[in-house]
């Protein structure tokens, strides 16, 4: 009976997947991440569709009708221009601090010669993403609030309370400290395939330390900082939490927009356009890094051999 | 030019360098000798400033260079894994020190050129380190090391990881530039053959101590206790007892038979000692061969244990049953000639009394 069975399961598979097709069994195993992206290919495709056709406000449908007209209303309205900078401003500077804060911090975890030092690190490092994007956000508010932790201190030495939420800072705050652990980790392989030889090397040589680090540690770290740039720079720039929760609307991103055209003023056709642009100014920059950085950065880590 | 005075350094419980005092002359090669875990190369790099002893002195030109950072001595190292940068070309990594101690940049250029001249890779200026071989890549590490004329040159075994072939045109390679420039060098390495070839003198330690500090043949035909006889060469080691001293040597009893050895320090009869002798200073006698002249002042029976070929040359084991079965070494040179000894499972060794030496069992 069992046997029958698996003699029957033999035949099937042996029809839908011939014995000549085992070379390709690895790629079988790629199929489901493949269709993953492939369906989300399928949606921006659709997305692409929707932002070529006006709203038509007598019935709140799109038009049948192919035009550019979302596309125009963005670049004719500042408003949207204006999220458009303030999010790609964001982005560099939440770009900027966090590598800048990140380094140090991946570099002492790899090369401290504590045991207890890496733990504690790295326990801090993980810690953060066991709490979600939103409740860290709030968080913040705790802290920053018109009655939070800060502004009670400050209150009670006799000094005014400061309107330290629902501003540009706070959002750049928050999304620093959000991007700080993806950046950490994605430098902390950069920094270990630096070998401790190369600094010493470098340091009888005759250079001080921050000639090392300047001409040997940062050059055979660009792998890992080109990659941590771009993932904290794309992260930030389509970012909706932060800029939703300690923007409090004064200081949007373009994902907010999208969310307010398509949830508040139900323009599906306005929002797609502006998912459109954002995806495309997204790749455009990442694509510039890589070219810029060298796309052959991330072959640097070719061994030394 | 280098002195080291009472250098001990620890690790925790671990001692790894324990009260090490050496003094090199300007231009001199010398070599650290020991297995690993001996502590040469944390003295390597106490040198080179990368860590501090815990007691005693390092003098280089005269002056104590405790508070001297690395960057700031005048010190050429070659590691263990080169640490070329791979992102710079040959030319770039030579021109590296150069830039970073303020030489005048008209000069750069020419000097580099002259360095990669003297490692003999004119041509490879513009290749990255992973586009030369691995010898290639040992002289850019030699060049880099040297292109900014130091003091002292550090080799933290940087022919350890080489083939043996490429190993031994290397160690001849670093011996001939060091000569050309007559730049002041300690080698540190637990490879014994290139101790001998390349340096003027070999400090030989174990366990964190210097156990003998001499010129390569006195380290090979005079070592100073059984660790060195040991560890330097193919020796065989059993123990025996101090029968008598005379005017000729000294006999030591060991099993049923009593054999001449060279008088070394100070014996008495009936002393335990370790006796040490080496795999090529015994001769194979033919069986039917007697010692009736008296050529060999010991002669023993063994029964072959194992035949090693070498290619050009067998290596027997033997067990002597009446030397309490001791196991000694000994070479056949001529293998294809003497196919027919030890066929037998027997063999008959000799050896002379200078040969065989004698030391004190450590109580």
């Amino acid at each position: 009976m069992t046997l029958a069975i698996l003699q029957r399961t033999d035949r099937f598979v042996s029809v839908v997947w011939p014995s000549g097709l085992h070379g390709m069994n690895g790629y079988l195993f790629l199929l489901p991440a493949v269709a993953l992206v492939f369906i989300l290919v399928i949606a921006l495709g659709y997305m692409l569709e929707f932002s070529l056709h006006e709203l038509d406000l007598s019935t709140y449908r799109l038009k049948e009708a192919y035009s550019l007209t979302n596309y125009q209303t963005i670049l004719d309205r500042p408003v949207y221009l204006r999220v458009l900078w303030r999010s790609l401003l964001a982005a560099l500077i939440v770009t900027v601090i966090t590598v800048f804060l990140a380094f140090p911090y991946a570099y002492l975890m790899v090369r401290t010669s504590s045991a207890a030092t890496r733990k504690f690190l790295l326990v801090a490092l993980f810690l953060p993403f066991f709490i979600g994007q939103v409740v860290r956000a709030y968080g913040w508010l705790i802290i920053l609030g018109k009655q939070g932790l800060l502004n009670s201190i400050l209150t009670g030495l006799g000094l005014p309370a400061l309107d330290l939420i629902y501003n540009y800072p706070a959002v750049i705050l928050g999304l620093v400290q959000y991007m700080l652990p993806f950046a950490v980790l994605l430098l902390t392989p950069a920094v270990a395939a630096i070998s401790e030889d190369v600094e010493l090397a470098s340091e009888s040589l005759g250079a001080n330390w921050l000639q090392t680090f300047r001409h040997v540690v940062i050059p055979m770290a660009t792998p890992g900082l080109v990659g941590s740039s771009v993932v904290v720079f794309t992260l930030t720039l389509t970012d909706f939490a932060m800029p939703e929760i300690l923007g409090g609307g004064t200081s949007d991103f373009i994902a907010n927009a999208i969310y307010d055209s398509y949830f508040q003023i139900s323009n599906i056709g306005l929002g797609a356009a502006l998912a459109i642009l954002l995806t495309l100014i997204g790749s455009a920059l990442v694509a510039l890094m890589f070219m810029i950085a060298g796309t052959g950065t991330l072959a640097v880590t070719e061994a030394e051999e | 030019m280098v002195e080291i005075c009472d250098v001990s350094k620890s690790f925790g419980d671990f001692r790894a360098v324990d009260d090490a005092s050496l003094a090199l002359p300007k231009g001199e090669f010398l070599t650290i000798l020991g297995p690993s875990g001996c502590g040469k190369t944390t003295l390597l790099r106490m040198i080179a400033g990368f860590s501090k002893p815990d007691a005693g002195k390092i003098l280089i030109n005269g002056g104590e260079v405790e508070n001297v950072p690395p960057h700031k001595r005048s010190i050429g190292m070659v590691f263990q894994r080169l640490a070329l940068f791979p992102h710079m070309t040959a030319a770039q990594n030579v021109a590296y020190p150069l830039k970073m101690r303020g030489f005048d940049t008209k000069t750069i250029p020419d000097r580099v050129s002259e360095y990669l001249k003297l490692v003999r890779l004119q041509g490879y200026e513009e290749r990255r380190p992973h586009q030369l071989s691995g010898g290639q890549q040992q002289r850019v590490a030699i060049a880099r090391a040297l292109s900014f004329s130091p003091d002292l040159l550090l080799l933290d075994e940087p022919l350890s990881a080489l083939d043996k072939k490429l190993r031994e045109e290397m160690q001849l390679e670093f011996r001939r530039i060091q000569q050309e420039l007559g730049v002041t060098t300690i080698n540190v390495t637990h490879d014994q053959r290139e101790a001998l070839v390349m340096s003027d003198k070999i400090i030989v330690m174990n366990a964190g101590r210097i156990q003998q500090s001499d010129s390569p043949e006195a380290v090979y035909r005079a070592p100073s206790n059984r660790f060195v006889a040991n560890f330097v060469g193919l020796t065989a080691l059993f123990g025996g007892a101090i029968e008598r001293v005379d005017d000729e040597g000294v006999v030591v009893r060991v099993g049923e038979l009593a054999l001449r050895a060279r008088a070394g320090e100070a014996l008495t009869p009936g002393a335990s000692v370790d006796c040490a002798i080496r795999a090529e200073q015994i001769r194979i006698l033919a069986d039917d061969e007697e010692n009736d002249t008296g050529r060999f002042d010991n002669t023993v029976t063994g029964k072959v244990d194992q035949r090693i070929f070498e290619g050009d040359r067998m290596v027997y084991q033997v067990t002597v049953p009446k030397l309490a079965d001791a196991t000694l070494f000994v070479f056949d040179h001529d293998p294809t000639h003497h196919a027919e000894r030890g066929q037998s499972g027997a063999l008959k060794l000799a050896w002379n009394a200078r040969d065989m030496l004698t030391f004190p069992t450590n109580p």
